[in-house]
């Protein structure tokens, strides 16, 4: 498995395409997010260019696991969609606190499901990529919003965690935003 | 003796303010007074390895999550695995949550010990029946 990570301006483009593709399939196809579309990619409005990817692939070139890192000093998806989920606190604002979203790591290419994308060895390593990615960037927290099984990979990973906030019931799943600490 | 829990009402206390890191601090005195309402409950979407371990599925788990009636909100939710014959549902697992317990000088008890309080927590409350009705009305 190869985990590249980066912004918008530094992957190569196709990359960022098989990403948008891979998300797609993951979040429209088989979860069945209302999300927005274009030609069988899923991308939105902080899929920008200071936005920082992070992709694992297999050995051949297959895309099995991503991440999206925002930093909250500019819009991010929990600030700007779901600021409920922090139990009335607002949601913050500093390069030193990174959100983590659109994560998944589903292996389509391999043996595990959808059932066990929060389970994986891809999803550990993907988890742990990330949360360094983001401490690159100068992240000493991470928010994330989630459904809850990302709780048992925090766990699993090792990383400390904790809930901003009650959970909401959408389409009958609890999501929830949670805080993870990047241990210096 | 297991602490009743009630679906509709909640125990007035003093919850403090919600912290910046986002934890709710209170003794685990102050905890013990929160009555908990069922949010929602499911069966395992994402199993735990070690259950899978296996070639075959020996047993059924699931998730529970109660939220109490207070401003801050406090969270807490745990995994449980079902017996059969008869069916009965056991905590396995830390408690998940929002919380963090704080000594009588208010100050934290730490994560492990947090941990360690809210699984002696959980242990007293009786969740077991209402989560039962819950997994049956939505899974039938």
């Amino acid at each position: 498995m190869n985990i590249t990570s980066g912004t918008t301006e530094r992957l190569p483009e196709i990359l960022l395409t098989r990403i948008s593709s891979y998300r797609h399939r993951v979040f429209v196809e088989t979860l069945g997010w209302e999300l927005q579309t274009r030609d069988g990619m899923e991308l939105d409005q902080f899929d920008r260019p200071d936005t920082v990817y992070v992709v694992a692939q297999d050995g051949q070139g297959h895309v099995n696991g991503c991440a999206r890192l925002l930093s909250t000093d500019r819009p991010y998806l929990l600030g700007e969609v779901f600021p409920q989920l922090l139990n009335g606190m607002p949601p913050p604002c500093t390069p030193e606190v990174w959100e983590l979203s659109r994560f998944a790591a589903v292996d389509f290419n391999g043996s595990l499901s959808t059932k066990g994308q929060f389970s994986s060895p891809i999803a550990i390593r993907l988890l742990q990529e990330s949360i360094a990615s983001a401490a690159s960037h100068g992240a000493k927290r991470l928010i994330t919003v989630s459904p809850l099984g990302i709780e048992r990979l925090l766990r699993r990973a090792g990383f400390h965690s904790h809930r901003a906030g009650p959970p909401m019931i959408i389409d009958g799943h609890p999501i929830f935003a949670c805080w993870i600490e990047v241990e210096s | 003796m297991k602490k009743h829990l009630s679906p509709k009402s909640v125990t007035p206390c003093n919850i403090p303010a919600l912290s910046e890191d986002g934890y709710v601090r209170l003794r685990f005195s102050g905890l013990e007074s929160v009555r908990l309402i069922h949010l929602i409950s499911g069966l395992d979407e994402d199993p735990p390895e070690t259950i899978f371990s296996g070639a075959i599925s020996t047993a059924i788990t699931g998730y529970t999550e109660w939220i109490s009636d207070t401003t801050p909100t406090i969270t807490i939710g745990w995994d449980w695995e079902m017996g059969m014959n008869p069916i009965a549902l056991k905590r396995t697992g830390e408690p998940r949550g929002n919380i963090m317990l704080a000594d009588a000088r208010m100050a934290d008890l730490g994560p492990t010990k947090t941990a360690a309080l809210l699984e002696l927590f959980v242990d007293t409350l009786s969740w077991q029946t209402e989560v039962i009705d819950y997994i049956e009305i939505r899974y039938t």
